[in-house]
């Protein structure tokens, strides 16, 4: 049952993403869905969802990029997973502000980790940076709030 | 069975997520660090088996109103015209531009595939798409791509029913390119996947909203192809140069068709240059 899901939240993912994102960004400012739903099927459902969920979505990603970063944002994104899935609601019971702190941090991970990957210019990854990543990050956190708010006051809590 | 598929996940589980998490981190990396050739193989296998098919049904559900062929033709027609404009706005200085006006007629008849975009970038780096025209409708790598507006970029993989395009803001992307009306050359690029570049002599006499198009010059693009405004002028970091940010007629954000030149077998550069 949990697999039917977990494809179910990668085609709501990718519907998001690309058609949802770019109708409400903000001078070509978007929100990351795909890394909002890695953060929280990791808190969720704990390191191994994450892991495979963070592989699958920055595969997919690396598809659609240069094919010499192929792995990059795979390797990235599944860390951020198992990393974050340490922090499964089964064994931690985290508040609302503590998700969203979660979030932002995998957020800068995330950018950082795969520019350091690729090998980017220290110039152009504090270009990045600031902006990208900061207005960025910052919009993805106040959905991310909403989001969180919204899915834990309409779910249960998940079976171990 | 039902103990074997316990045995897999407690297997997956062991040291909450360890063991799974390094078996994709030796996959990624071994992807990674694999020949360009052989990441060819893998992204080609990926798109063709799996997102292909997976985005198509998503974009044909999405699309309620598909297939707006009155439309479609008309915007066909507007690109047609729009790029005979653009080339012959270049050329009409030209001795000889009667003989053009009767060859672009010839010229342009048939070469432009309409093509519907089926997948994006699902990241936050916008560099490519996918269109829903390959190998079946004649299209090759390298072919450039416009919609009415102007350059978006150009085919960088062809399969047999759709094609990748490589954007504008791809990092890797590069193209020679005309300000006007200053007729400085310089290279467009976009380093950080965001914002299109153009480096040029500190001397060039460049103000806000100059307009650019395609040089002509690499062989890809054929020349006067419009692409956008200066929207910003600043000195770059090395010292005899400045920094042009271009604004593109076309957000890349709001394209649904685009246009694909077909580069006839005698395509030749000169024939457009100065």
């Amino acid at each position: 049952m949990r697999v039917v899901w977990f494809l179910v939240y990668f085609a709501f993912a990718f519907v998001l993403q690309t058609i949802i994102a770019p109708m409400i960004s903000i001078v070509g400012i978007s929100p990351d869905f795909i890394l909002f739903l890695v953060v929280f099927l990791s808190l969720r459902y704990g390191a191994v969802w994450g892991v495979l969920w963070g592989f699958f979505a920055g595969f997919t990603e690396d598809i659609y990029r240069d094919v010499d970063w192929l792995g990059a944002a795979a390797m990235v994104k599944s860390s951020i997973g198992f990393i974050v899935g340490q922090l499964e609601e089964k064994f931690f019971n985290l508040g609302l502000l503590t998700r969203v702190i979660v979030l932002a941090i995998a957020f800068i991970a995330n950018d950082i980790l795969f520019a350091l990957i690729i090998g980017m210019d220290k110039d152009l990854v504090l270009d990045m940076f600031m902006t990208r990543t900061l207005p960025s990050g910052l919009y993805t956190m106040v959905l991310g709030t909403l989001a969180f708010n919204f899915l834990y006051s309409h779910a249960s809590k998940p079976k171990s | 069975m039902k103990s074997t598929l316990q045995a897999a996940l407690k297997f997956l589980t062991f040291g909450r997520g360890v063991l799974v998490y390094l078996l994709v981190l030796i996959f990624s990396y071994g992807v990674f660090k694999s020949t360009s050739k052989e990441k060819m193989i893998i992204a080609d296998f990926a798109v063709s088996s799996f997102l292909y098919p997976a985005q198509y049904i998503t974009h044909s559900i999405l699309n309620w109103e598909q297939i707006h062929k009155k439309n479609l033709q008309l915007k066909q027609e507007n690109a047609r015209l729009r790029l005979s404009y653009d080339i012959l706005k270049q050329e009409l200085a030209k001795e000889k531009r009667i003989d053009l006006l009767r060859k672009f007629e010839t010229e342009f008849a048939d070469t432009v595939v309409i093509s519907q975009i089926i997948a994006k970038n699902p990241g936050r780096l916008h560099t490519s798409v996918l269109v829903d025209k390959g190998v079946n409708s004649e299209v090759e790598p390298t072919m450039p791509v416009f919609t009415s507006k102007g350059l978006v970029g150009k085919i960088s993989k062809v399969y047999l029913r759709h094609s990748v395009v490589q954007l504008l803001y791809d990092p890797q992307f590069k193209v020679s390119v005309m300000v006007l009306p200053s007729r400085i050359i310089g290279v467009m690029e976009s380093p950080d996947a965001t914002k299109l570049k153009v480096d040029v002599p500190i001397y060039s006499e460049i103000n806000l909203g100059d307009s650019l198009i395609t040089s002509g010059l690499g062989g890809i693009f054929p020349k006067g192809v419009a692409i956008g405004i200066v929207s910003d002028i600043y000195n770059s970091s090395i010292g005899v140069l400045k920094t042009l940010e271009i604004k593109p007629f076309q957000n890349h954000y709001e394209m649904e068709e685009l246009l694909i030149l077909r580069k006839s077998g005698d395509w030749v550069v000169q024939e457009f240059a100065f």
